[in-house]
């Protein structure tokens, strides 16, 4: 057995259980997680809640990045607006204008804007961070071809090249969860 | 090897196949009776709260009724505007058939019981106030004024105690019927009485939206009646609608953390944190909003309001308001595991609930102080006005509030058992 998967490690297979449901996704990725077999990850065609719990996944750093790059809109949108209503030296010079009586740095008409930047960056870093860290651009081979996965059907994909993998108890495992189908896949 | 194979088998028992936990079931009603210490505690907050509001007006000297006024006006307000947030909550909930909440209904549905009370001191403070708190109340004052003469259709008492009847009356009526109906399904379990609460949530929110608009504008900004803004309604709807869910959340904390309501999981308080949050933030935008128009227009008519807030001795509780009703729940609620977090949960929500007394106490007190002082021909007024009588009026309708909520939600239970969407809101998950 452990020869086998050996071998499958080395041709880079990985053990694929594929679901006709979420809640039979959702108990057999508890289920191989709590056997301690080794799972590579979930392919879903929308997100199932309490999936990433049971898979065990940590939290996520995207917020993180979202923060940072709200940071950034705000920055901009303050050093833009500075720069242009207020700057003016002998050597570096914005166009500060006046507009309506009020100050050449007046903060409170800076409001909308920063919100706007703010919440742009935010939005659009988040989107491209979010593909970046998933490898969805242009050029990229996906990993796997697993038919259906973007349709109605649910994939458990079991990584054989890390320990505590055992084919026997995988597949007893995954068709005692309500598996439609176990194969091995191919990956790039 | 053999050990690992055993621990698996067991964790596969434990966790595979059923998955039983996945269906959690309620068995029967869940029953709540108002601990003796929490009745007690509201007893003494209604004594302290009476107490001081003796002292307050035996201290308070001459020429201070205005001040009583305008803090019975303030803490009248604040608790209708909680528990009618509270109402506008359920509705939002039946009207967009959220599943996520059903569990925690019963909390703000007990919310909305309050109302009669705040019927009951509203027309108090119409029938003996108005005279200390509103210019317009003056005949003799609206004769000699070519704008309040124009006001007048609206700024009289009639029509103010008319609309404290109609509007607070209406919304006692309407969650009435929306309480009256979940109840009803606990016992004979029918679909029908949720499509009927859709009905009347659709009904209530379009009364609430008309009502809370005129209200705020009769009741709250004709205590400077030459000063108007458009934004004013929407202003009050959204403190309303956070002191509310901060109000909820905070009574969710105490049930789940004594064990009242076993069914309430740290992803309802999250969702109610999310509330909270979210119009925190609403609050602030429309804060913004009206301040930066008028600050951006500079036209006389509009700065007043804000010039008066910004003397001296107002402008540290004028910054002080935004940072307690925006920044500090902001900042704190922003981090998802905060929202989860009862420790984090409770500090804030008592932060948006003071940041809503100071909102609503900033928009009165600066004004009828200015109109009593130039009335009263006083010499000297000079906010800010912090003691008894503004504590007194506060403490004694919180513990009515603690009073009648907890002993509401003690007749049904705290869990509506039929409702359909029940199922969904024990297996939400965040």
């Amino acid at each position: 057995m452990s020869v086998q998967a050996t071998n499958n490690a080395n041709d880079n297979q990985y053990l694929v259980g594929i679901f006709d449901d979420e809640d039979l996704i959702l108990g057999a990725t508890k289920a191989t997680r709590g056997a301690g077999l080794p799972i590579y990850d979930c392919y879903t065609p929308y997100p199932v809640h309490g999936l990433d719990t049971a898979q065990g996944l940590p939290r996520s750093w995207i917020t993180y990045a979202t923060f940072g790059f709200a940071a950034l809109g705000f920055c901009t949108s303050m050093f833009m607006q500075t720069y242009t209503q207020a700057i003016e030296t002998p050597f570096w010079s914005g166009w500060p204008l006046i507009i309506g009586g009020k100050p050449f740095w007046p903060l409170t008409a800076f409001v909308p804007i920063l919100f706007e930047l703010t919440v742009l960056f935010a939005g659009i870093g988040t989107a491209l961070t979010l593909l970046a860290s998933n490898k969805l651009y242009p050029g990229n081979k996906p990993k796997f071809s697993l038919p259906g996965i973007t349709d109605d059907r649910f994939a458990l994909v079991l990584d054989p090249g890390q320990k505590g993998f055992d084919e026997g108890r995988a597949r007893d495992l995954l068709s005692r969860h309500g598996a439609s189908e176990i194969t091995w896949v191919q990956g790039q | 090897m053999s050990n690992t194979h055993e621990h698996a088998a067991e964790l596969e028992h434990h966790d595979g196949h059923g998955h039983d936990h996945e269906h959690a079931e309620v068995s029967g009603p869940v029953t709540f009776a108002v601990p003796g210490g929490l009745k007690k505690g509201a007893f003494g907050l209604i004594a302290v709260g009476a107490i001081l509001l003796g002292i307050g007006i035996a201290t308070a000297g001459e020429h201070s009724a205005w001040r009583l006024w305008s803090n019975l006006l303030i803490s009248s307000l604040f608790y209708a505007f909680v528990a009618v947030g509270a109402g506008f909550i359920v509705a939002i909930m039946h009207v967009t058939k959220a599943g996520w909440g059903a569990v925690t209904r019963r909390v703000p549905e007990a919310m909305t019981t309050y109302l009669p009370v705040a019927l009951l001191t509203m027309l108090v403070v119409g029938g003996l106030g108005l005279h200390d708190l509103y210019e317009w109340s003056h005949p003799d004052i609206v004769a000699e004024d070519h704008l309040l003469r124009h006001k007048a259709a609206i700024l009289n008492p009639t029509f103010y105690m008319s609309i404290v009847v109609i509007f607070i009356g209406g919304w006692w009526l309407l969650t009435t019927l929306l309480r009256k109906n979940s109840v009803a399904q606990d016992s004979d379990g029918d679909v029908k009485h949720t499509g009927k609460n859709v009905v009347t949530s659709v009904l209530f929110l379009i009364f609430f939206g008309l009502s809370i608009t005129i209200g705020s504008l009769v009741w709250l900004m004709s205590v400077e009646p030459h000063w108007f803004s458009t934004m004013f309604g929407v202003y009050q709807f959204a403190g309303a609608h956070k002191a509310a869910a901060a109000a909820g959340t905070l009574i969710l904390v105490y049930l789940s953390n004594n064990g009242h309501n076993k069914y309430l999981k740290p992803d309802h308080l999250h969702d109610w944190g999310k509330m909270m949050f979210a119009f925190s933030t609403f609050w602030a935008y429309i804060w913004v909003s009206q301040f930066l128009l008028i600050w951006y227009a500079n036209i006389p008519e509009e700065t007043g309001y804000f010039l008066l807030r910004q003397e001296p001795s107002w402008m540290a509780l004028f910054a002080l308001n935004v940072i307690l009703n925006w920044v500090i729940p902001f900042f704190t609620l922003l981090p998802r595991p905060n929202k989860r977090n009862p420790a984090i949960l409770v500090p804030v929500a008592i932060v948006v609930l003071l940041g809503f007394w100071l909102d609503l106490y900033l928009q009165v007190m600066p004004a009828t102080s200015h109109f009593a002082a130039e009335h009263l021909k006083l010499e000297h007024l000079h906010g800010p006005f912090m003691g008894a009588l503004e504590i007194g009026p506060m403490a004694l309708l919180g513990g009515v509030f603690l009073l009648i909520v907890p002993a509401m939600m003690a007749k049904v239970s705290l869990v509506p058992v039929k409702d359909p969407y029940l199922q969904e809101s024990l297996h939400h998950q965040q």
